[in-house]
């Protein structure tokens, strides 16, 4: 059943198929994890790219309509504001203006009439007067850009080449378009047909208005509203494929340009006009970098997640190598336990009935028969305290003992421990002397420092000649005990004084040859005083003795670990 | 003349068994052997010794199972001496928790040094 359990302990961690498995598990959690949260990441964040560049594209052509809406209404105002101009106002104009109108009366007439409110896509009226009222010319002028004006038309009385025109606008008292005139726009006046009425109206030669159309065009198309609504580019051609307008005001070549076409009711003809939008002009500023934002700010969360998730997963992976470490650890120590209790139970029982003999219990027994038995107990003795040997250098090398420190009288323990060797003290032949404090506080693992006082005062009891004398002393000074054993034994060469706290090494000497020993008594020493954050300290000459010194501090503030 | 104890030695090795009884018996002692914890534990649903000499690896229940089993008044009217070959810190601290009056190494005990212990103990 105990070797079982035994054969339990060694599947349970030594199984390699079981370490590639956890090894696959480890490296699947450490980088298989945080990659695929990055990738899922990565994946929304292209998605939200996308929808949101179609969001973008949505709005832009949103605002696209809008604007072109707006510039249809405008065009169609303007266009109307001048057929009133020629059609229906004049008519009501003309009575109140003299022939020797004054730039006062002029004000006069431009405040009567409200032109400026009635018409406010001209920027002004003037007249020029000729020499004969029919000479006299209406000038209209536009905004062209925010600060200067340009002509866009004036009234003329002479027919030339546009009599086309004139005889369908006469026809029709409409105003007309003429079609071989590529850049002049012709409105025919109301009074057209009455010379009489045209003579008799305030603006004699108000006949006929010749507007250029290009320029007619570009001051609806660059009032101030419109620029404004930073639209980059417009082309305004006829159907035939004329070129009537074009802002010139091309910035970006490398602009992003949507177009957008309209047809347009232009006096009697239809324009066709196409804009060219740029679109990163039309939409805020941010907008056209939205989908950009979502994209990089999607690369940054994934980046973030990911370190969080691989930060996670890693402290989990430690900590899971940390339990499995203590797991070895904790089944190295089980093992070790059971291996000793395993090796010492047999060596109890021999112990046992050979103690029972000696000690009387099967009735007496010849002197001879004692000295052999004496020597079976000996030997069995020592087999036993190899065992303990063995376990304790293996934990010390393993890292596995664990100092259990309270506060105790140090003093004491040496007087106990020079007490429970008296036997051998008496049986070597040799004499002792203490000399201690009457009491002496430590805080250490008490176990332990038996451990290391008793070895080294078991040493001086071994390697010292009859009629030797041994010396146990032990002061506290700056908060450090220090506990010294010295003989007068054998001695140390100095050349062998490195050796002497190696595991498993002897010192050969004159008495070493008669001694048992395994070796490792001073190795455990030194470890065990170390293990309390101190040192032992040996100085020696052969034949004529050694002394150890064992330096523990006293309070707890230590600890070197080994 | 000192009183007899009452003594119940609970070990499964049967030559330690028969050692630890035949030695304190010859001090003087009543003794009783159980040879492991369910026996153990049986033994003291119906009596109570002056002593428990507990062994801690055994089959069965073992010696932490036994004393986990006890009962607080069972444990308070009862020396008990745990007895193991097991040297282990932990296991020690353990045993001393569960109820236990103090922890020997088995081999560390002679026949002498055995009957001085219980002498000293009680």
């Amino acid at each position: 059943m105990k070797i079982k359990f035994l054969k339990k302990i060694n599947l349970r961690f030594f199984r390699p198929s079981r370490i590639f498995a956890k090894a696959r598990k480890a490296i699947l959690l450490g980088f298989g994890l945080p990659l695929g949260v990055f990738l899922i990441v990565m994946l929304f964040s292209f998605i939200g790219f996308v929808a949101a560049g179609s969001s973008v594209d949505e709005l832009s052509l949103k605002i696209i309509n809008r604007r072109v809406e707006e510039y249809a209404l405008t065009v169609s105002q303007s266009v109307k504001e001048y057929k009133l101009l020629h059609i229906g106002n004049t008519a009501r104009i003309e009575s109140s203006i003299t022939d020797q109108i004054s730039e006062q009366s002029w004000q006069q007439y431009i405040d009567i009439y409200n032109l400026q409110n009635s018409f406010p896509s001209l920027e002004f009226i003037a007249i020029s007067f000729g020499d004969s009222p029919r000479d006299n010319i209406l000038y209209f002028a536009a905004p062209d850009d925010a600060k200067t004006k340009t002509l866009i038309g004036s009234s003329i009385n002479s027919l030339g080449l546009s009599e086309q025109a004139f005889a369908k606008a006469a026809e029709t008292d409409q105003p007309v378009v003429a079609s071989g005139l590529a850049n002049e726009l012709f409105v025919l006046s109301a009074f057209y047909d009455s010379e009489e009425k045209a003579n008799q109206s305030g603006l004699r030669g108000f006949n006929i208005t010749r507007i250029d159309q290009q320029k007619f065009l570009g001051s609806i198309f660059r009032q101030e509203r419109l620029i404004q609504s930073k639209i980059q580019v417009f082309f305004a051609s006829k159907k035939d494929g004329n070129l009537l307008y074009r802002s010139d005001n091309r910035e970006n070549k490398d602009a992003t340009v949507i177009f957008k076409e309209q047809q347009l009711p232009f006096f009697d003809k239809q324009l066709n006009v196409v804009y060219e939008f740029d679109k990163a002009r039309i939409l805020p500023w941010y907008s056209t970098y939205f989908p950009s934002l979502i994209l990089a700010a999607g690369v940054l969360l994934g980046l973030v997640l990911t370190m969080l998730v691989s930060r996670l997963t890693s402290r989990r992976n430690t900590a899971i190598k940390i339990q499995k470490e203590k797991d070895i650890a904790l089944a190295q120590n089980e093992l070790l336990s059971l291996a000793s209790h395993q090796l010492r139970t047999p060596a109890t029982g021999v112990k046992q009935y050979l103690g029972m003999v000696l000690q009387g219990f099967a009735g007496n027994i010849t002197q001879k028969q004692r000295t052999y038995l004496e020597r079976a107990y000996a030997s069995n003795d020592r087999q036993l305290s190899v065992i303990n040997d063995i376990l304790h250098v293996a934990k010390l090398s393993s890292g596995r003992i664990v100092l259990t420190e309270r506060s105790f009288d140090i003093t004491k323990l040496i007087r106990e421990i020079v007490d429970d060797h008296r036997p051998e003290i008496k049986k070597a032949g040799l004499s002792v002397s203490i000399s201690l404090p009457s009491r002496g506080n430590i805080f250490a693992d008490s176990h332990m420092l038996r451990m290391v006082f008793e070895n080294l005062l078991s040493n001086a009891l071994k390697y010292t000649h009859t009629g030797g004398i041994v010396k146990i002393s032990a002061i506290n000074r700056h908060d450090h005990w220090y506990v010294t054993i010295a003989d007068t034994g054998v001695g140390i060469a100095k050349e062998d004084i490195p050796k002497l706290f190696q595991q498993f090494s002897r010192i050969k000497n004159p008495l070493s040859d008669r001694v048992p020993g395994t070796g490792v008594g001073l190795y455990l020493a030194y470890h065990l005083t170390k293990l309390h954050g101190g040192w032992i300290r040996v100085t020696s000459r052969p034949q004529e003795g050694s002394s150890f010194t064992v330096c523990i501090p006293r309070s707890d503030q230590k600890k070197e670990k080994v | 003349m000192k009183k007899p104890l009452n003594i119940l030695i609970v070990e499964d090795e049967r030559d330690l068994r028969d050692a630890y009884e035949l030695v304190l018996k010859g001090s003087g002692n009543v003794i009783s052997t159980a040879s492991d914890g369910s026996q153990a534990v049986e033994f003291l649903s119906k009596k109570t010794p002056d002593v428990l000499l507990l062994d801690v690896y055994m089959p069965v229940m073992n010696g932490e199972q036994v004393l986990k089993s006890l009962s607080e008044s069972q444990k308070k009217n009862l020396k008990i001496i745990v007895f193991s070959n097991m040297s282990d810190q932990n296991l020690e601290q353990r045993l001393l928790e569960s109820g236990a009056d103090q922890f020997v190494l088995k081999s560390g005990v002679n026949p002498i040094q055995l009957v001085k212990l219980i002498d000293d103990f009680c």
